[in-house]
């Protein structure tokens, strides 16, 4: 199987988090949500405080479901609630 | 009020009547519209200043909240002669100012969760500019009660985020069902904003709002999205929103099928300093002044260096953890001095901005409801007692005592 290439879009506090807006990710195996997940909250801890009130999001739809598979091209966001006004 | 245009009106909307999208009937429609906006901070200033200008004949504005110099670079309702003033009364003259042709309605302290209930009645959409998870919670919760839409927006640093969100549709706690408290997630008074974002997407927000004005104002629509609006750069990300089963409003109101008071969170009320220090000068006979229990949340290192006259101190870690652990028998038997704080009157919690007051506020709403629901009330306590939670905390009450 060949590599399968995510995008990760980061907003607000999370983008805050970790200084970053976007980041490309590279898998050689299939991989779920959960599992990516698992993997950015490993490599960025200064994720962990946010992460009950994350939304997660797959091609713009919101994911109800970690385990959903990732495929080639796939865009992941993540969205934290935002209170300023 | 009437509903036609008189020949001054024609000549002041003339170029937006111009336009097919809203032409004369538009213009009408716009005036018969009756539109609360809650909160006028960042994009309170901005959308109130886009709706009055645009037309919309009645507003009603919610802010508890006074003009503080921090304000000005991004609230342009606000001068610097206004310091110090309540935010409605300013907003209000300023925005007749720019149009004289419509109503405006003030109301001078946060929005109430039930009692503002037949006032929002006439609302034919609710703009949400508040800078708090409480409030956006009680919002989205009165929208679904009144069956009428709501129009939302916030902002952190350059991002923002715009909805509109409609009665038999997705919510905003479909979206978010867990909100944080106590700072995990910061406000711009807290985490700081260019002035120029809230002003972009409080623009945005009027915008929404005054499309769904100008349409037929379909109520079904049950699919939202959610914009996710990078000032900076321009970009915008739409997200496709469905209602969600585990909404704690959504599944409420299907599981009940009562269309009232649904999904009941209990929140401490927002009070600001200026109304804190109106209500302790207060010395006329027919008001009784007011005597809250002044309560400190900072650590005792933040102490130190000054506090509110008369406040009692407990560091919030601990009184959050006694309160959230405890059943009340426990909490009475374990620690008396923190059950004796539940069953006093009033109680105005104070950190040094915010966040730590607001997480402790909460803690104690949620045990005093247990021990009224109980019938635990005592000489002291009455159901009508609140908790508040001092806005901008020991930092702002420092600054207005100099």
């Amino acid at each position: 199987m060949s590599d399968i290439t995510i995008t990760i879009l980061y907003f607000a506090a999370a983008k805050e988090a970790i200084g970053l807006s976007t980041e490309s990710l590279s898998f050689t195996s299939p991989t779920t949500l959960a599992e990516l997940q698992a993997q950015l909250y490993d490599q960025y801890p200064q994720l962990i405080p946010l992460k009950p009130y994350l939304r997660w999001a797959l091609n713009q739809s919101f994911v109800e479901d970690n385990d959903v598979l990732l495929n080639h091209q796939d865009e992941v966001a993540i969205i934290p609630p935002i209170s300023g006004g | 009020m009437s509903h036609s245009l008189s020949p001054e009106e024609l000549k002041f909307y003339d170029r937006q009547i111009q336009l097919a999208q809203c032409g004369y009937k538009g213009q009408v429609r716009l005036k018969s519209s009756t539109v609360a906006v809650i909160g006028a901070g960042g994009l309170g200033c901005a959308a109130l200043t886009a709706l009055a200008l645009t037309g919309v004949g009645h507003l009603i504005i919610f802010d508890f909240d006074h003009v503080n110099i921090s304000n000005l670079h991004r609230q342009s309702l606000y001068r610097h002669h206004d310091i110090g003033q309540g935010k409605v009364k300013v907003a209000q003259s300023r925005l007749l100012e720019l149009n004289p042709w419509i109503k405006i309605t003030i109301i001078e302290r946060a929005l109430r969760r039930y009692a503002d209930l037949e006032l929002l009645q006439e609302a034919d959409l609710i703009v949400d500019c508040t800078d708090r998870f409480s409030a956006r919670a009680n919002i989205a919760a009165l929208c679904k009660d009144l069956q009428i839409p709501h129009a939302y927006a916030s902002v952190s640093g350059t991002d923002g985020q715009v909805a509109l969100f409609y009665p038999q549709g997705a919510c905003f706690r479909c979206v978010f069902k867990h909100l944080p408290t106590g700072g995990v997630i910061q406000s711009c008074d807290q985490a700081g904003v260019i002035g120029v974002s809230p002003q972009m997407i409080g623009a945005m927000q009027a915008q929404i709002a005054v499309d769904y004005l100008l349409s037929d104002r379909p109520k079904s629509i049950k699919k939202s999205s959610l914009n996710l609006i990078t000032t900076q750069s321009f970009k915008s990300y739409e997200m496709t929103i469905q209602q969600a089963k585990t909404c704690p409003l959504c599944s409420a109101l299907a599981e009940t099928k009562v269309e009232s008071k649904v999904a009941a969170e209990p929140f401490p009320i927002p009070i600001s300093v200026e109304e804190v220090q109106k209500r302790f000068g207060k010395t006329n006979r027919s008001e009784k002044q007011w005597q809250p229990i002044i309560l400190d949340v900072r650590t005792q290192e933040e102490r130190i260096l000054g506090s509110i006259e008369g406040s009692i101190h407990y560091e919030a870690t601990s009184l959050i953890e006694c309160l959230e652990q405890a059943d009340l028998t426990t909490l009475q038997e374990a620690n008396r001095e923190s059950y004796e704080l539940l069953t006093q009157g009033d109680i105005l919690v104070y950190c040094a901005r915010g966040p730590r007051a607001e997480k402790v506020a909460r803690a104690l709403h949620i045990a005093r409801q247990k021990l009224i629901a109980k019938n635990e009330l005592t000489h002291t306590l009455r159901a009508q007692n609140e908790i508040y939670e001092l806005v901008g905390g020991y930092s702002r009450w420092s600054e207005q005592a100099k």
